[in-house]
């Protein structure tokens, strides 16, 4: 596994590739970044540490349509800044799954439902980003979120759920 | 509703809820101004990715520094006594110097430059499961990654003890002893938290060589890596 990502930006083309990425895409990651952290140093770590994830998972990088590439960027980095937010506070607010999915009981179109995941617990969106957007194993994600395997696939779990639910109910199409 | 389907349209979902989140604040928000060393450590990665990436996600990582600075060397009146008596004394100890800081250890090297091709060292006790995956060179340094099924990595680096080259531990949540590795003098660096790797450095004057093992091993573990080392001279 290794082998192959640190080979992955190894030649010229792949190093021109990522080159273009940063420049087309760091303002906004920088952005996010210092929307979630406000310290310019925390923001910075943030990017730097998106990048990382960047290159560690690079050959997938190239299979993303272009113009999704922007928003998996900016899960990365929102994720990444959410973990430096973690480590700062001294408390987190607890994340209640039970009030969250009550909200979903009412009607609901799928721009509604598109709301509802914005206002998802910071951490199951967080797993769900991180396994479906960007197919980080079960493991990456525990060691990413500081939290167990058994913790992600409950959240995984519950989020697909959540969705069965909200499908059977209203009669989404894919 | 299949568990492919229902994935596929969760994917969408989200990606939708990070447009919707994201699109208006990233088009109306300036940009960030950024730091001086943040804009220098970019260029880094950008000039090389590769590179840049193993120095940033080495739990405790060692680098070899092109130090333009002369160095300045604190002598004791003791140690000055003895390196008058004893030439061999003097050559030995002026070519590394050990520095204390806070949050880190630095070993300054003073020894003449060599042109030497860089040997190739591996290790022969490596615990079950682990493969060399990786061998990078640059002058006068050497850096070998092994890795096991669980992607858990061990590094073997070592570098020529060389005026100009320096090598840097961080400190932070450790305990250090003096050990010896192979009657070599070295430290050995024992991580407080689970979550940082423990490491071993020592210095074999003879081959003109520092060298480090750094990796997820409890204490003998390491020691017995340590202790065999060896040059593979095919």
């Amino acid at each position: 596994m290794l082998i192959s990502l640190l080979a992955i930006i190894d030649d010229e083309g792949d190093r021109q590739k990522f080159t273009m990425i940063f420049n087309q895409y760091h303002i906004q990651m920088e952005k996010v970044a210092m929307r979630i952290l406000s310290e310019q140093k925390d923001a910075e770590d943030a990017v730097q540490n998106a990048f990382i994830q960047v290159i560690k998972h690079f050959e997938k990088v190239t299979e993303i349509p272009c113009e999704e590439l922007l928003f998996w960027l900016i899960s990365i980095t929102k994720n990444e800044a959410l973990m430096i937010w973690r480590k700062n506070k001294k408390t987190v607010p607890l994340e209640d799954w039970n009030a969250f999915t009550s909200a979903s009981d009412n009607d609901f179109d799928y721009k509604a439902l598109v709301a509802l995941f914005i206002r998802m617990p910071e951490t199951y969106r967080a797993v769900l980003e991180m396994k479906l957007l960007l197919n980080y194993t079960d493991r990456e994600i525990a060691q990413h979120l500081g939290i167990t395997e058994t913790a992600v696939s409950t959240r995984a779990s519950r989020g697909r759920l959540l969705l069965q639910d909200l499908v059977r109910k209203e009669g989404f199409h894919i | 509703m299949t568990d492919e389907e229902v994935d596929k349209l969760m994917r969408r979902i989200l990606l939708d809820s990070l447009k919707l989140e994201w699109t208006d604040y990233l088009k109306n928000t300036p940009p960030v101004e950024t730091s001086k060393q943040y804009r220098y450590a970019m260029q880094k990665m950008l000039a090389d990715p590769q590179v840049w990436y193993r120095k940033k996600t080495r739990p405790i990582w060692k680098k070899s520094l092109q130090v333009v600075a002369s160095i300045v060397i604190a002598f004791t009146i003791a140690l000055g006594l003895l390196m008058a008596a004893s030439p061999t004394v003097r050559a030995a100890v002026l070519q590394w110097v050990r520095e204390w800081y806070e949050t880190h250890i630095v070993y300054q090297y003073s020894g003449e430059a060599t042109q030497e091709e860089m040997p190739q060292y591996q290790i022969a006790d490596l615990p079950e499961g682990y493969v060399e995956i990786n061998r990078s060179e640059l002058p006068g340094y050497v850096s070998v990654t092994y890795q096991n099924t669980e992607e858990e990595i061990i590094y073997l680096d070592y570098s020529f003890i060389q005026q100009g080259a320096a090598s840097d531990f961080v400190t932070d949540n450790m305990e250090i002893s003096e050990i010896t590795v192979n009657r070599c003098p070295g430290q050995l660096f024992l991580s407080k938290t689970p979550e940082q790797t423990n490491a071993v450095t020592w210095i074999d004057m003879d081959k003109n060589l520092q060298f480090t093992v750094d990796g997820f091993l409890n204490e003998t573990d390491i020691l017995n890596v340590a202790e065999s080392v060896f040059e593979n001279k095919k």
